[in-house]
């Protein structure tokens, strides 16, 4: 048993080595402090998209209390590009010590990986799950001005005007478009797809009339349902926030349940112990109903899942998406 | 008004300001460096501002966004590197007028102009901000793609020498922005399978390879050793007729800047090019334009400082971030609990008028701490030119490493910056290179869109008033610029 004030005199030395952390991250002898007590330096997360984006900020909510619970500061470390396989495989180029992790979109990633004509992984095979942290789900929401107020009104609408609809979404092979292309499927109508490159441009679309629905994340849509520039009619899961909107399967859809979750992965080679005490501070921090809170006004839903389950989970979306994205004939050559 | 003064009593509360000062600060330095943006440092500061109250947080990073609009003049100036995308266009005068001498009064029109820009913008911000962004909600594909056309028009003011080699740099510069994956059908063009290439080519690593390093290259390869030391400094601060040239050129600037501003997903570097031509085309003495005139310094200097306070109008105002500063502003907002969105302004005015109130304090400190900067920053002029070649090389690769941590990036510096003196031996000139890079892949997104909806009919463009008005403006400014093009080559082969 360590003391207190040897815990406390540590955490002062390492607070000095915050400011210097790329340089230890590279140079740090990691084998041996792993042996001497995980973990002894700054844990860093590597998040493979933009700051801003929505698994950044989940991770970084996620961060702060991960952080008190690992008693070492925790990093992010944006590394953009590449639809998130840049900073994917810049991880599997890591030490296997468990002082770096990955924070993924899974569906992204999957999606990501299948678009790519030779993909340097395979995310079935190569990580070792650490945790499900959290998701949020895609919404389907109409302009103001549209003839159709709930999901009823909508199919009504589309099937007797094929083709007419205009739709948007926001990022190719993401959670909204795999739920755009599974609804459009499943709900037995045709639209026009017009596809944006970034929230910004497919929010104003909308908003300025140019569009009579979208598919786009929850947090995301949410801030223009309570202004009224747009009405969700439909979520791929139910929200307390929103109980008077049904999702995908309370209608007859049942594909139209995609949610996007962020996990933290790590190296299948972390060792035993290190990886166990990971995933136990990763389901500790889970508990932390503050954690929760703030996720929750960021959008998130926190939904601790253990690591079999989030294995379980990108196994079934590799087959979900491989079948979405044959269907709706993205290609990549 | 009662809104504006509660709006001063949060700002003038001393650790706000304390937050504005190190914001401004922090932005001028990563504006003054190469590569290193506003965005990244935020990325890097967010975590130490969890534990701030929201308001004095987003005042700090508000002011990255504006010192680094100020910061980023200074190296285009001084040796011809862009500190940021938005600055590219104050090479063109601005390095020319450092050469005869003139950086100090150039440096100073920058800081001035940007402050009378900074100043107006945030009183548009202030007073317009709900009614400017939800008009500019009106503008839809067909739309986006006349004002792209139109500024790629621009291209016509852009150069001195061959239309022609002007026109191939254009048709260059459009097949590089090409490169990369379709943002909307997500097949891959010219990557050869590397992942690196799916983003495409990035136009920070292009434009200081295309500036910066090839200017380094023509200092080392000219005879002239001494060429820098032999520069006599003329003045630190315009003179009554540099004022003269400038104020008109300021006053376009700002309402240039801050109307496109507004519009998201141009990037501020659009603008600053536009202004560029139009200062161009109203000028007396237009072939003066890319030998040093003060008028195109600070026409596109105020410009970009007003298009960063423009940014700022959809993201307050409707939650809609118009590049990758505003989408961490955005994400920053989200952590700390606050719903960013329509209803923003309603729900936390204190936010709002509180960081609206500190930008008029922030500009006012820039001016403060950017004029008494000006004969140091000139003093650099007078390091030995060998040295300061290295210098100027170290900052380009560490500055377009650094944005992404990417070799890859660097490398892209360096083959532009060979590729750039190539084509200068061949008098090819670079500036319609990058204004296509960037326009291009803008331009083919918004005419797909336009397509996907009208189902494949080119009658929009003209059946919609905005498209139509901005389609004629386009085809306005290729017929003068021919007309004017012969007199103005003349005027040229005159004064050589």
């Amino acid at each position: 048993m360590r003391t207190q004030g040897h815990i406390v005199g540590r955490k002062k030395v390492l607070r000095w080595v915050v400011w210097a952390i790329g340089l230890v991250l590279v140079i740090g002898p990691a084998s041996l402090q792993a042996q001497q007590g995980f973990p002894s330096k700054p844990v860093q997360i590597i998040v493979p998209y933009g700051p801003g984006g929505s698994i950044d900020v989940a991770t970084r909510i996620f961060a702060e209390p991960l952080s008190r619970e690992l008693k070492v500061p925790v990093v992010i470390d944006n590394k953009t590009g590449g639809t998130g396989l840049i900073g994917a495989s810049a991880f599997l180029n890591t030490n296997p010590d468990g002082y770096t992790l990955l924070a993924v979109a899974g569906s992204t990633m999957v999606s990501a990986v299948q678009l790519s004509k030779s993909p340097a992984f395979d995310p079935r095979k190569d990580f070792l799950p650490v945790g499900y942290i959290a998701d949020s789900p895609c919404a389907v929401s109409v302009a103001k001005n549209a003839p159709f107020k709930t999901i009823e009104e909508f199919l009504k609408y589309a099937r007797s005007n094929p083709g007419k609809l205009r739709g948007g979404v926001s990022s190719l092979g993401g959670e909204s478009h795999i739920t755009f292309e599974l609804f459009r499927k499943e709900g037995k109508f045709e639209t026009k797809m017009v596809p944006y490159t970034a929230t910004g441009g497919l929010v104003t679309a909308i908003m300025g009339g140019h569009l009579d629905w979208m598919c786009l994340m929850f947090p995301a849509t949410m801030p223009y349902h309570r202004s009224g520039d747009v009405k969700i009619v439909l979520l791929t899961r139910r929200s307390a926030e929103l109980p008077g909107v049904p999702s995908g399967p309370d209608v007859g859809m049942p594909g139209v349940s995609i949610n996007q979750w962020t996990a933290l992965l790590a190296l299948p080679k972390t060792p035993k112990p290190v990886y166990d005490r990971l995933v136990a501070a990763v389901a500790a921090t889970a508990k932390d109903p503050e954690v929760a809170k703030k996720l929750a006004s960021a959008g998130f839903t926190l939904d601790y899942k253990p690591p079999h389950e989030v294995s379980k989970l990108i196994n079934d979306q590799w087959d979900i998406y491989g079948q979405v994205i044959k269907e709706a004939n993205i290609k990549t050559e | 008004m009662e809104n504006i003064l509660n709006g001063f009593t949060i700002a003038l509360q001393p650790i706000n300001l304390f937050y504005c000062f190190i914001g401004c600060l922090a932005g001028t330095l990563v504006g003054v460096l190469p590569g290193i943006g506003p965005t990244g440092a935020v990325a890097l500061l967010l975590p130490a501002t969890y534990r701030f109250n929201p308001i004095s947080a987003l005042i700090m990073m508000c002011g990255i966004a504006y010192g680094a609009a100020y910061g980023g003049s200074t190296t285009s100036i001084l040796v011809n590197v862009p500190g940021e995308a938005s600055s590219v266009v104050t090479c063109l005068d601005g390095y020319q007028m450092a050469k005869k001498g003139r950086a100090g009064p150039a440096l100073g029109i920058s800081a001035l102009g940007s402050f009378i820009a900074g100043t107006v913008g945030v009183i548009g911000l202030m007073f317009l901000a709900p009614t400017l962004s939800r008009a500019a909600l009106a503008f839809d594909s067909p739309d986006y793609f006349a004002l792209m056309m139109m500024s790629l028009m621009f291209v016509t003011y852009l150069v001195r020498g061959s239309m022609i080699k002007a026109l191939i740099m254009v048709g260059l510069g459009l097949v590089l922005g090409m490169v990369g994956m379709d943002a909307l059908s997500g097949r891959e063009r010219f990557t050869y399978g590397a992942v690196t290439l799916r983003d495409g080519i990035g136009i920070i690593p292009v434009v200081v390879g295309l500036f910066g390093v090839n200017e380094v290259l023509e200092t080392l390869s000219s005879q002239v050793k001494t060429d820098i030391l032999k520069i006599k400094i003329k003045g630190y601060l315009p003179t009554l007729q540099d004022w003269k040239d400038s104020g008109r050129p300021i006053v376009r600037g700002t309402f240039l800047g801050f109307i496109m501003g507004i519009f998201p997903g141009i990037s501020p570097m659009i603008p600053t090019f536009l202004d560029y031509g139009i200062e161009k085309r109203l000028s007396k003495h237009p072939e003066k334009f890319g030998t040093g005139v003060i008028e195109a310094v600070a026409g596109p200097e105020s410009c970009n400082n007003a298009a960063a306070v423009g940014s700022f109008v959809p993201l307050l105002s409707l939650g809609i971030p118009s590049n990758a500063f505003n989408a961490v502003l955005l994400g920053a907002l989200m952590i700390y609990g606050l719903q960013p969105g329509p209803l923003l302004i309603k729900n936390h005015p204190d936010l709002f008028w509180g960081v609206v109130a500190s930008m008029y304090i922030g500009n006012a400190m820039l001016v403060v701490f950017n004029l008494p900067m000006i004969p140091l920053w000139v003093k650099v002029l007078q390091i030995p030119a060998n040295l300061l070649a290295i210098l100027i090389l170290i900052f380009c690769f560490l500055g377009s490493y650094s944005i992404n941590n990417s070799i890859f990036d660097a490398v892209i510096t360096f083959v532009f910056g060979v590729f750039g003196f190539v084509l200068k031996r061949y008098r090819f000139e670079t500036p319609p290179l990058v204004l296509a890079l960037v326009l291009g892949p803008l331009i083919e997104v918004a005419f797909r869109q336009t397509m996907i909806v009208s189902g494949g009919s080119f009658l929009v463009f003209i059946q919609r008033p905005i498209c139509a008005f901005l389609m004629v403006v386009s085809l306005g400014i290729v017929i003068t610029a021919f007309v004017k093009k012969r007199r103005f080559t003349e005027s040229i082969g005159r004064e050589e």
